[in-house]
C-alpha cells in the first residue's frame, strides 16, 4: 500500500507537487496519469526517498521508504531506463543490486528470463535499444521479488509484442496481490492495463477513481454525417421533437449530438435525404484525459497547422 | 511468454502478502556490490594500470638521469641524492595522484551523470552505508595499486642505481617510511578525490578541483604569502597530504637543509590521518539530504 498525503515539493519558483493525496491499494494495477510536467516523476521519486517532500509525507507500507534497509525486498522500481552505466553488461548491473541486498545470484538469471533479456546478458547496456533497457529496468525492480511496485513510463521503447507482455506482467503481479503502480502520460496506454486511476495535472490531484468510473467522463461523444444536402438534413435532424443539436462543419458535413448513428440514418430514409457516411466520434478515455487535464497542459505545441506551415517552408527554402 | 511469467511468480505470489520487516543490509553485501560494481568497468582497470605505468616509467627515467650523472658529482652534493624522489619524482608522482583522485571522484560523479545514482539509492536508501561501502571498496584497491607501484618504482629504482650509488636498498634506515607514505598517499588521494566527487557531483569541475589539489595547491599556494605578505598559507601549505608526503620520503639527513617552513614528521601523519577522516565524513554525510 502507497500513501501519499498533502505532498508538496517546491524547487524555487516552480510549485512541481502541490498538495497531493492518494492512497494505491495492492491487488490492482493502478495508473498514474498526467499530461508532460505534471508532477509524476518528482512524486515518484519522493516516494522512493530520491528527493526530499517541501511538506507532506509519502509512504510505502505505512513507513517512509528510507527505513527500508533492503530497499529491493519490499519496493522494486522503474523510474528512468538509462538510470545505469553503459559500460557493464547487463548480468553485471543485476548482480551488483542482488549483491548488496543480499539476493542470491540465482535471481539474476531468473529475472533475466523474465524479461527475456536471457541472450543478451553478457552484453554491454550502452549497445541495447530503450526497448531493452526497458526490459532491463524492469528485470532490476522484479529482482527482490517486492511486494510493492512502481514502474514510470515503463511502455516507451517497447515493440507493440513487448508493450502487450509488460500489460500482462503488471496484470499478473497485481493478481499476484502486489501494489502496482504504472505512470503514463498517454491515457490509451492506460485502458488496458489499469483497474484504477490516479489522474494528476500541475501537481495537483484531478481524479481518482476506477476505471469504470473515469470511462463515464468519456460519454460526450458525437456523430458526424456526411451528405450533399447539409441544410435539408439540419433542418430534419435539428427538428424540436429529435432533442438534437446539429452544427455544421465544413463542406457537405454535420456534427450531431444527442442522437444515435441508427436514429440519424433512419431519419435520413424517411426523409429522402442522401447520406454517404454516418460515423461516431469521440467517448474515448483519451478525450476525457485530454479534457481533464486540458487546464494543466504546461508544453503545449503551436497548432497542427503551424507545424505544417513551418514544414512548406523549411521544403520551400531548400 | 504469460505463463512463464506466471510460473516464474508463483513463489513471489506466496511472499507477497506476507510482511516483511526491514532489514538492514549487511555490510559486506555492500562492499561486494561495489566491488562488483568496480570490476565490471573495464576503464577502471585501464585508467589505474596506466598509472601504474606512467609511475614505473617516470621511476625508470629520473633514477637513470641521476645515475648517469652520478661520476660527475661534487663530493658535498652526494649526501642529498633522493632516491625517494627518482623512485617516485614528485612532480610526475603528483600527476600519478591527480589520476588516481579522477578515478574516484568519477566513481562517485559518474554514478550522478549517468542517473545510476537513483537505481542505487532505491535499491539500498541507506545512502552513508552505500557511499561508505565505495569507500572502502575503493580505498582497498588503490592501496593494492600503491603497493605494486611502490614496489616496483622502488626496484626500478635500485637496478639503475645499483653499482653507481650505494648505500640504498629494500632495507635502508627510512625505507619504512617511505613505503608507508607513498602506499598510503594512493587510498588517501582516492577518498580526497570521492569526498570532492561527493561535494561537486560535476565531472568537469571535479578533474578541475583535483588538478587544483594535487598540483596547484602543493606548490603554489605557499607563493601567496609573498603576495599577500602573509605567513598563513605556508601553514595551509604544510597541512596538505602532498607535503607531507614529500617531507616523509625525503631520506637521510637532508631534511636538516630544507629551508622555510615545512612539517615535522608527526604534523605529517596528523594531516594524513586527518584528511583521510574529513574525506570519509564528507563522503558519507554530502549524498545525505541532496535530491538525486
Amino acid at each position: 500500500m502507497i500513501e501519499v498525503n498533502q505532498l508538496t515539493k517546491r524547487y524555487r519558483k516552480v510549485l512541481a507537487v502541490d498538495r497531493l493525496t492518494f492512497a494505491v491499494r495492492p491487488g490492482r494495477v493502478t495508473g498514474f496519469l498526467g499530461p508532460n510536467g505534471s508532477g509524476k516523476s518528482t512524486t515518484l521519486r519522493m516516494l522512493l526517498g530520491l528527493n526530499r517532500p517541501t511538506s507532506g509525507s509519502a509512504t510505502i507500507g505505512g513507513r517512509p521508504f528510507q527505513q527500508y534497509g533492503t530497499g529491493l525486498r519490499h519496493v522494486g522500481a522503474l523510474l528512468d531506463a538509462d538510470d545505469l552505466h553503459k559500460g557493464r553488461t547487463a548480468q553485471a548491473h543485476l548482480a551488483a543490486l542482488a549483491r548488496g541486498n543480499g539476493l542470491p545470484r540465482r535471481r539474476v538469471r531468473e529475472v533475466l528470463e523474465q524479461v527475456g533479456l536471457t541472450d543478451a546478458a553478457r552484453r554491454r547496456v550502452g549497445g541495447f535499444s530503450l526497448g531493452m533497457r526497458q526490459r532491463l529496468g524492469i528485470a532490476g525492480a522484479l529482482l527482490g521479488d517486492p511486494p510493492v511496485l512502481m514502474f514510470d513510463e515503463p511502455i516507451n521503447g517497447l515493440d507493440p509484442e513487448g508493450i502487450r507482455w509488460a500489460r500482462e506482467l503488471f496484470r499478473a503481479l497485481a493478481a499476484e496481490g502486489r501494489t502496482v503502480l504504472v505512470s503514463s502520460h498517454i491515457m490509451s496506454e492506460m485502458e488496458h492495463t489499469a483497474d484504477h486511476l490516479v489522474v494528476i495535472g500541475g501537481g495537483r490531484l484531478l481524479a481518482d477513481e476506477p476505471l469504470a468510473q473515469f470511462a463515464a467522463r468519456a460519454a460526450a461523444a458525437h456523430v458526424t454525417v456526411r451528405t450533399p444536402d447539409p441544410a435539408a438534413l439540419a433542418r430534419v435532424l435539428g427538428e424540436p421533437g429529435t432533442g438534437a443539436t446539429v452544427a455544421a462543419s465544413g463542406e457537405g458535413e454535420l456534427i450531431v449530438n444527442g442522437l444515435s448513428t441508427v436514429r440519424i440514418s433512419e431519419l435520413a430514409f424517411a426523409h429522402r435525404i442522401m447520406v454517404y457516411d454516418v460515423s461516431m466520434h469521440g467517448g474515448s478515455l483519451e478525450e476525457a484525459f485530454m479534457a481533464l487535464t486540458a487546464d494543466s497542459v504546461q508544453f503545449r505545441g503551436a497548432g497542427a497547422g503551424a507545424v505544417v506551415n513551418d514544414a512548406a517552408h523549411a521544403g520551400g527554402n531548400r | 511468454m504469460s505463463s512463464n511469467i506466471l510460473l516464474a511468480n508463483e513463489a513471489a505470489a506466496r511472499g507477497a502478502g506476507r510482511e516483511r520487516t526491514a532489514t538492514a543490509p549487511r555490510w559486506r553485501d555492500l562492499t561486494a556490490a561495489e566491488w562488483l560494481k568496480f570490476r565490471s568497468l573495464r576503464s577502471n582497470f585501464v585508467v589505474l594500470a596506466t598509472a601504474v605505468g606512467i609511475a614505473l616509467l617516470l621511476a625508470y627515467g629520473s633514477a637513470k638521469q641521476t645515475a648517469d650523472a652520478w661520476p660527475g658529482v661534487n663530493n658535498w652534493m652526494v649526501g642529498s641524492v633522493q632516491p625517494a624522489h627518482d623512485a617516485f619524482y614528485p612532480a610526475g608522482f603528483f600527476t600519478i595522484m591527480t589520476l588516481v583522485g579522477t578515478i574516484s571522484a568519477q566513481s562517485v560523479v559518474g554514478e550522478h551523470a549517468s542517473g545510476l545514482i537513483r537505481t542505487t539509492f532505491i535499491a539500498v536508501p541507506g545512502r552513508s552505508r552505500v557511499m561508505l561501502a565505495k569507500a572502502a571498496v575503493m580505498a582497498g584497491v588503490l592501496t593494492v595499486v600503491g603497493l605494486i607501484t611502490t614496489a616496483g618504482c622502488w626496484q626500478i629504482m635500485l637496478a639503475e642505481y645499483s653499482g653507481r650509488i650505494t648505500g640504498y636498498g629494500w632495507h635502508s634506515p627510512g625505507t619504512a617510511t617511505v613505503f608507508g607514505a607513498t602506499v598510503l598517499l594512493f587510498p588517501l588521494a582516492g577518498l580526497a578525490g570521492m569526498a570532492l566527487g561527493a561535494l561537486i557531483r560535476h565531472t568537469a569541475v571535479s578533474i578541475f578541483a583535483m588538478v587544483v589539489y594535487f598540483w596547484v595547491m602543493p606548490v603554489g599556494i605557499s607563493s601567496l604569502d609573498s603576495i599577500a605578505n602573509t605567513h598563513i598559507f605556508v601553514h595551509v601549505s604544510n597541512v596538505l597530504p602532498e607535503n607531507g608526503w614529500m617531507f616523509l620520503t625525503t631520506m637521510g639527513s637532508s631534511t636538516q637543509h630544507i629551508v622555510g617552513g615545512h612539517p615535522s614528521a608527526p604534523e605529517a601523519w596528523i594531516s594524513y590521518a586527518a584528511w583521510a577522516v574529513v574525506a570519509v565524513l564528507a563522503i558519507a554525510f554530502a549524498p545525505r539530504r541532496q535530491d538525486v
